[in-house]
């Protein structure tokens, strides 16, 4: 009954109603601008909360979290500019729908497909929440190792047409990522010298350079030929598309919440691993993935607000962040008095049914302001090219300053903007770069400690990845992954073809 | 209007099979070069002293970098050249167009005048010329539709998201 009360309290307070709407309404529109990601929404918009009580600032930042991840997907639908890491997938088919006329239902099926995504995320996190943290707790740094190559791997796969381009775009991310001084023994890696890089290279610079500026030089090739303007047609999905994709959209909710719910990982990889899974499972999709299908569509906007709530699971049950925002929510926690962790679910039972509600509040708003706000949002993207491209710069220019107030971080963002440019000219996909900047730090730091834990003896190293049960059931799967990308696997399936 | 996932010479990211495109074989090489580089300054940090040293996971991020730059290279002279002209002429006709480099030198001089002019004077004047350049008409309209970017560009991230933005000897 206690629970309850605490579920219903920020439905009930008017003040703590109006937070989270304004969180949901702030994180979809600061997420939606090109360039500027929900980590920054978040970081800025919890910046404000450090003065207020405790209720108050969990209230606004469950609008912003759920509202960024979902509002970093309309840029990438209308634009093919992610606007948060989360939406890279989503840009895959999004783009192409709104390339054909069909931006509004792209926009509005994304949005029903994100609530669902995130209703599932929300119930897992109430009712699975002890099960799958004491899961993510055996987890071993091999086995952290194990999923950001897998990570790896899969955005590799996406790079269709070449699979060395996509491997040596994720390779260039990871080193870009592992640029600075070494966590561990304070080495200097990849710097020349260079006193400025020792604290690295900003990963906001590097995506809105690679996603941002790249893009606004590709677009001046066709600046003639047509504007950036999109067709916003009919703006609530049909309940018949939407029925035929409930199945495909828990199938990746799913997905979503166990990516989400794993320490490390997020709503990034969460939606391109459910991209990668449907475009594997659906047999005949509506178009050919890439080039508009709406599978492409639902799957990664369904996985990555689910993911929303698998990343609150180890950040309230174990005290560590599921991605870059839940690692500013736990800093803004700690803020706030509070420890996040084993004991705050102990200590505190009503915080967290107060975090479920409030989440559940955010994601109905979602609704509300992300099919209501289609058309006044459309009007910014039907401005002609010439006019839109400039101040897509502008807000890029603002959007990296303002993390670190660092000029040279817009020079970082530059210069990536132009190398992008022609990686993409000559078909080298830049997902994987972002995706190796994030998942860089992380592998090394992980498989410097799986070897240190083994003495440095590669046997033992090796032998552990098949000895434990956990470690066993990942490898298995990398291996799946590393197989399917070979002409074996091709071959097994037309002999299976064959046989039926 | 023409998709670019229709037109796999203004796409090659979107298509499977195309010729190659003028300079990608020199792309593909600085690549590997870089590659090299990379390598070689991955292999200084602390060579082969150990299996959990700061350098071992670099060493293995550009040892991958070089394999798979050394396939796309391969891929590259194997593929008959999609153009038929000189591939310099080509290159800055297709690739980098005239109106890439004006517009790539506009954002460079906007961002290196950040500093001493500050974020208002420059983005305005950036905005202005960006637009006149590109849209290339109505130029009344675009200096009132930089300036009310500005304002609210301006007002709406340095009051109500509190974000601090380059200051120069005006603004």
């Amino acid at each position: 009954m206690d629970a309850l009360s605490y579920f219903f309290m920020a439905w009930l307070d008017p003040r703590l109603l109006m937070l989270t709407a304004i969180g949901t309404f702030a994180g979809i529109y600061v997420g939606a601008i090109p360039g500027l990601s929900v980590t920054m929404a978040a970081s800025i918009l919890i910046s404000f909360t450090f003065t207020w009580d405790t209720n108050s600032a969990l209230a606004l930042i469950a609008g912003v979290f759920l509202g960024g991840v979902y509002g970093g997907s309309r840029t990438a639908i209308l634009l093919n500019i992610p606007g948060a890491p989360s939406a890279v997938a989503t840009a895959l088919d999004g783009y192409p729908l709104a390339q054909r006329g069909e931006a509004g239902k792209a926009i509005g099926l994304g949005t029903v497909m994100s609530v669902i995504g995130g209703f599932v995320g929300i119930i897992a996190l109430a009712f699975a929440a002890p099960v799958i943290s004491s899961f993510a707790l055996m987890f071993a740094p091999r086995d952290y190792l194990l999923i950001a190559i897998i990570g790896i791997l899969l955005v590799g796969s996406l790079a269709s047409s070449s699979l060395a381009k996509g491997i040596f775009a994720a390779a260039l991310g990871v080193v870009i990522g592992l640029v600075g001084m070494d966590p561990m023994t304070a080495q200097a890696r990849f710097t020349f010298g260079n006193f400025n890089l020792m604290g690295g290279i900003s990963y906001v610079a590097a995506m809105i350079g690679f996603f941002g500026v790249a893009e606004v030089l590709y677009q001046m090739r066709t600046i003639d030929a047509a504007s950036v303007k999109q067709k916003i047609g009919r703006m609530l999905p049909e309940w018949s598309l939407i029925r035929k994709y409930i199945p495909l959209s828990l199938r990746s909710s799913a997905i979503g919440v166990t990516i989400g719910a794993l320490p490390g990982t997020g709503g990034d990889i969460a939606s391109l691993m459910a991209y990668d899974q449907a475009k594997r499972t659906v047999k005949n999709p509506s178009r050919p993935f890439g080039k508009g299908a709406y599978e492409g569509l639902v799957a990664p906007e369904s996985a990555n607000n689910a993911a929303v709530g698998g990343a609150y699971i180890p950040m309230l049950t174990l005290g560590i962040p599921g991605d870059a925002v839940t690692a500013i929510i736990i800093g803004a926690l700690y803020i706030h008095g509070l420890r996040p962790g084993p004991l705050l679910m102990v200590e505190t039972p009503h915080l967290f049914w107060f975090v479920v509600g409030s989440l559940t509040l955010a994601n109905i708003f979602l609704l509300i302001f992300g099919l209501g706000g289609i058309r006044l949002f459309a009007k910014m993207v039907e401005l002609p090219k010439g006019i839109i491209l400039p101040l897509i710069v502008v807000l890029a220019v603002v959007g990296t300053f303002a993390v670190q107030n660092s000029i040279t971080d817009v020079y970082w963002m530059l210069a990536f903007g132009i190398v992008g440019y022609f990686l993409k000219v000559y078909g080298f996909p830049v997902a994987p770069i972002i995706l190796g900047i994030i998942l860089g730090p992380l592998m090394d730091l992980s498989y410097r400690r799986a070897m240190i834990s083994v003495r440095d003896d590669p046997g033992r190293f090796l032998l552990e990845f098949i000895t434990n049960p956990l470690s066993l059931v990942l490898t298995l799967f990398f291996l799946l992954i590393v197989i399917s990308q070979t002409p074996i696997w091709k071959r097994l399936w037309q002999f299976r073809a064959k046989s039926a | 209007m023409t998709s670019p996932s229709e037109n796999p010479a203004i796409d090659p990211l979107l298509s499977t099979e195309r010729g190659r495109l003028p300079g990608e074989i020199i792309f593909a090489f600085l690549g590997l070069v870089l590659s090299l580089v990379l390598g070689y300054q991955a292999w200084t940090i602390s060579g082969f002293s150990g299996l959990s040293t700061a350098g071992i996971f670099p060493m293995l991020a550009t040892g991958t970098m070089v394999i798979s730059a050394l396939f796309v290279v391969m891929g590259n002279v194997r593929n008959n050249p999609e153009y038929q002209d000189n591939w310099l002429t080509m290159f800055f006709a297709d690739v980098l167009a005239p109106r890439i480099i004006v517009f790539a030198v506009l954002m460079t001089a906007y961002l290196f005048a950040l500093q001493p002019l500050g974020f208002v004077i420059s983005s305005f004047l950036f905005l202005f010329a960006g637009m006149a350049f590109l849209y290339r008409r109505r130029y009344l309209m675009l200096l009132a539709l930089s300036a009310a970017a500005i304002a609210v560009v301006y007002l709406l991230f340095r009051y109500v998201f509190v974000v601090i933005l380059p200051r120069g000897i005006f603004l």
